[in-house]
């Protein structure tokens, strides 16, 4: 059955068809995973990001990599059990911040007019690194959720300790103190967005000494685990291939 | 956008992305949605802050109604063309004409996801850096007009145009219903229904601009089935196996090994 | 012929034109937008000025004034427990160099009492050129906005001139409009980088899509073999240098910033300013709003317990300011100061000391409808509310809250 059904014959032509589809297929992806990945990241968590006066110890933390592991979860299913290729969660997280740096420049400082320093998002690279070379290391899906996925939860702290520091040092303005991150945020008028308005730590008695952000990025990592192995079930689903004759 | 418009002297293997008309595309969507960007940057913070005020009626009501008509006028013809023009013919098609047209569909994928990149990435979180920074007093803001009733259209269009082609000019998709097509399609396209959700809960229950909110989650959901894309990639790489098969080759399918299994994913 | 490359030259030429040629004048409004009853029983501000309208970037000016929360609030609108003095302006035209409600910073959140009269004062530092209207705000939480009396205020000047120094505990000054910005971008690059080069890494091994599909179906359990011992260990470089990148990078932050504090999240509240109506009492008698005339006519059983004959000037609500001359002058401060100067007339004379008397008191002006008040009657709660200013005769000043239904005349 198949001389009919092949519109070629020689192994040449088959390699640069096969490298036409990669040609067409890739920008496509890429282009889908930062729409999709975008609107999916700026509402489960874009106000953290937006602002640096969100990027807190404890719901930033908690929040933002337990949303992010969604797609890669899933992309990792789709280009892992079909292609072997592990690097789905470089390509949700590099999408992402290609979609959210055009949008902070064009339009938050291009439009709006905030300093870029005040909506720069946050760092994600080295946790989707981390997650696919786990990935190819142990080829296996079911490692990278356990030890991928919690790492990806732990090290998102650290990695953006060195973008945010610089924000937290302590400033005395009007008699009160503030980090210079929460003075942007006041300096900066926005009208939509009360200071009240931010999810932010506030503190319980049980907020032992220094342990937040270890306590935070321990239950990232732990939900992380969690979501990674669902995303890759809804991976799965959205590469079903399905037909069907009516719906 | 029915045929490639670089020539196939002979060799079907040769030019079948089709380079200029994937230019054509890039460039054109790239124009209209400049366009609406600079748009925005000329009349928003001059026109656009107060919806009582006569000069908002001229510069965003008129555009959202002149969108409205352009999206009806462009919807009729693209998807009416698409239909009035089906090959009647499709499940006689020559193998050759099913791998151009393979790639045509693509094309019409690059024009969707194209378009969804500007709705659902550039223009969505733009809404956010003009409602956290002005006062809402319409459910029409510059942002949503060009936003729910410009882009997001735009894509619907698209989407629509590309699932209509496949289902009248390629053999499988004529034959059958691709579901994650489908979804692709569908799921995307109730994002904008979904706006009645979202000005609902703006109206009467949700008064912070809080993009977090669950308000906006049905965005979120509905942002998700794009992934059925990936259904789609698989479907069409399959067909691409039959189609490039050599003299000889084992035929790869996609249940080839199932008999000792079905093989898991984890 | 159609020339592409022709043609989109030319589109991006005329684009940055435009974006190089405009000028932004802005408005800030959205407040008529808003039902009048909510308008009217919220927040009422009154004596909102600026110190000026007209300045050049990294000039200052103040905006004072006051706001009383009125006593009738909405059930159906969430109660000041938590709110945030703001300002309505553009994007920041301006920065809020300072804010104080009763003289304490702004800074925070705050509380306030329902029924309270509290004054403010914020000091703005012009940052863009723009022609703007700036609004008094206060944000509620879980209500929204409640937006004050505007001033169209006109910036000019280069933005690239204006600075924002600030000199940090640590002893560091910095200018927070460009601070940390080039260290962001620098790690945002370097991990930009590394991920292009991971994900190009895989691309040029192409063409990989359906080759690799066939040879995973083909090798079927095997399928793992397409991964070759050299892939594995660049995914281990990659997995330990990324490692070691973080771990390197957050020991050295904490080495260069070893001072830091997290966001400060505190709330405070603030004691309201002494009861402004100085011993004088309203009771609401009977309030009617004439459609064809567009009058707003109340009768009131005041008690003057002052030691002064008083005499109603203004009425205000919702930032409408009827004035009755004879009394009390104002006049708009510009083209959106809805100010009716000869609005309010009243019969019954001046209340003495100790006494208790009805006055019939009449606010006409088109502001009913330009200001959508009128609407009053078609919203779901058509009661109303405002602020009458008594003055006696060295001109000190009670400020009464009065409010009730309103049955309107249609004829």
């Amino acid at each position: 059955m198949s001389a009919v059904h092949t519109a070629i014959t020689t192994a040449e032509q088959q390699h640069r068809i096969y490298k036409a589809f990669d040609w067409i297929i890739i920008p496509i992806v890429v282009l889908v995973i930062i729409g999709a990945n975008h609107i999916h990241a700026m509402l489960t968590m874009g106000d953290w990001d937006f602002w640096i006066d969100w990027k807190d110890r404890r719901w930033w933390v908690t929040v933002t990599p337990i949303a992010l592991i969604f797609f890669p979860a899933a992309l990792h299913y789709i280009l892992w059990n079909n292609f072997r290729l592990p690097f789905g969660a470089t390509l949700a997280t590099a999408g992402l911040l290609i979609g959210e740096w055009a949008n902070r420049i064009a339009n938050f400082v291009g439009w709006a007019y905030f300093p870029l320093n005040m909506v720069v998002p946050a760092e994600i690279i080295p946790m989707a690194l981390c997650l696919d070379a786990i990935l190819l290391i142990s080829r296996s899906l079911t490692m990278t959720g356990v030890l991928g996925a919690m790492l990806w939860g732990i090290i998102f702290y650290p990695a953006n300790w060195v973008i945010i520091a610089p924000f937290h040092v302590p400033i005395e303005y009007n008699g009160t103190m503030m980090s210079l991150a929460d003075l942007i945020g006041y300096n900066y008028v926005r009208t939509g967005t009360p200071e009240y308005i931010r999810i932010i730590e506030e503190g319980t008695l049980r907020t032992f000494g220094e342990d937040v952000t270890p306590v935070s990025a321990f239950f990232a990592g732990f939900i992380s685990v969690g979501a990674y192995f669902l995303w890759l079930g809804i991976g799965k689903w959205f590469g079903l291939t399905t037909w069907m004759k009516r719906v | 956008m029915s045929t490639p418009s670089e020539a196939m002297s002979g060799d079907i293997s040769k030019g079948l992305i089709g380079g200029k008309r994937i230019a054509i595309i890039f460039f054109a969507v790239l124009a209209v949605m400049m366009a609406w960007r600079v748009y925005q940057q000329l009349f928003a913070w001059d026109m656009g802050m107060d919806s009582f005020e006569p000069e908002f009626q001229t510069y965003w009501m008129n555009l959202l109604y002149g969108q409205w008509i352009v999206e009806f006028v462009l919807a009729a013809v693209i998807w009416g063309y698409l239909l009035k023009t089906r090959d009647k013919d499709v499940f006689n098609i020559t193998p050759q004409e099913e791998l151009k047209r393979m790639f045509t569909l693509l094309a019409w994928l690059f024009c969707y996801v194209w378009i969804v990149y500007w709705a659902a990435s550039f223009f969505a979180e733009q809404d956010a850096s003009w409602h956290q920074v002005t006062v809402r007093d319409t459910d029409f803001t510059p942002s949503h007009i060009v936003l729910f009733y410009g882009t997001m259209p735009a894509y619907i269009l698209a989407g629509v145009g590309a699932f209509l082609y496949a289902r009248t000019r390629l053999p499988q998709f004529a034959e059958n219903i691709s579901i994650p097509f489908l979804v692709a399609v569908v799921g995307p396209f109730m994002i904008l229904p979904n706006v009645g959700l979202n000005e609902w809960g703006h109206t009467f229950w949700f008064m912070e601009e809080l993009f977090t909110a669950p308000l906006h989650w049905g965005f979120v959901v509905l942002g998700w089935t794009a992934l059925g894309l990936g259904g789609l990639l698989i479907q069409v790489v399959l067909r691409m196996i039959t189609l490039t098969q050599l003299d000889g080759e084992v035929l790869v399918t996609e249940h080839m090994n199932d008999e000792d299994g079905s093989k898991s994913g984890y | 012929m159609f020339n592409i490359k022709k043609t989109v030259l030319m589109l991006m030429a005329i684009m940055v034109g435009c974006i190089a040629l405009y000028a932004a004048p802005a408005l800030a409004h959205g407040e008529k937008s808003q039902a009048a009853y909510l308008r009217m029983r919220t927040l009422l501000w009154y004596d909102v000025e600026v110190s000026t309208t007209k300045l050049q970037v990294n000039d200052e000016m103040t905006m004072t004034g006051k706001f009383y929360w009125f006593y009738d609030w909405p059930s159906n609108i969430a109660k000041p427990e938590v709110a945030f003095l703001n300002i309505g302006i553009p994007g920041p035209v301006f920065i809020r160099k300072a804010s104080y409600i009763n003289g304490v910073s702004g800074t925070n959140s705050t509380r306030f009492e329902i029924g309270e009269t509290y004054e403010f004062k914020v000091i703005l530092k012009a940052r863009r050129a723009a022609r703007v209207h700036m609004h008094a705000l206060m944000n509620v939480k879980e209500a929204g906005p409640l937006i004050g009396p505007g001033r169209w205020v006109e910036v000019t000047g280069d933005m690239a001139d204006f600075t924002n120094e600030v000199t940090t505990l640590t002893g560091e000054t910095v200018d927070l409009e460009t601070y940390g910005l080039a260290n962001a971008v620098k790690w945002h690059i370097f991990w930009g980088v590394i991920a292009a080069a991971w994900l190009l890494y895989w691309i040029f091994q192409g063409p990989i899509l359906i080759p690799r599909y066939k040879k995973v179906k083909l090798l079927n359990e095997d399928a793992d073999d397409i991964i070759t011992p050299a892939n594995r260990m660049v995914g281990l470089v990659l997995l330990i240098g990324t490692m070691a990148v973080v771990t390197w990078s957050y020991y050295h932050a904490h080495s260069q910033y070893p001072v830091t504090i997290p966001l400060q999240s505190g709330q405070i509240t603030i004691p309201a300013l002494p009861d402004a109506a100085r011993g004088v009492n309203v009771e609401m008698v009977d309030a009617r709003y004439r459609v064809p005339g567009r009058s707003l006519e109340f009768t009131i059983k005041v008690t003057n317990n002052t030691n002064s004959p008083i005499r109603p000037g203004e009425f205000t609500s919702a930032n409408v300011r009827w004035m009755n001359p004879d009394v009390s002058k104002a006049e708009p401060a510009d083209s959106h100061d809805p100010v009716a100067s000869n609005g309010m007339t009243y019969e019954g004379g001046a209340v003495m000391p100790g006494q208790t008397k009805l006055l019939k008191v009449a606010c006409t002006d088109a502001a009913w409808e330009t200001y959508r008040l009128a609407k009053l009657i078609y919203d779901p709660d058509s009661r109303f509310g405002g602020l009458l200013f008594f003055f006696d005769e060295e001109g000190n000043r009670s400020v009464v809250a009065l409010g009730g239904p309103l049955l309107p005349v249609f004829i």
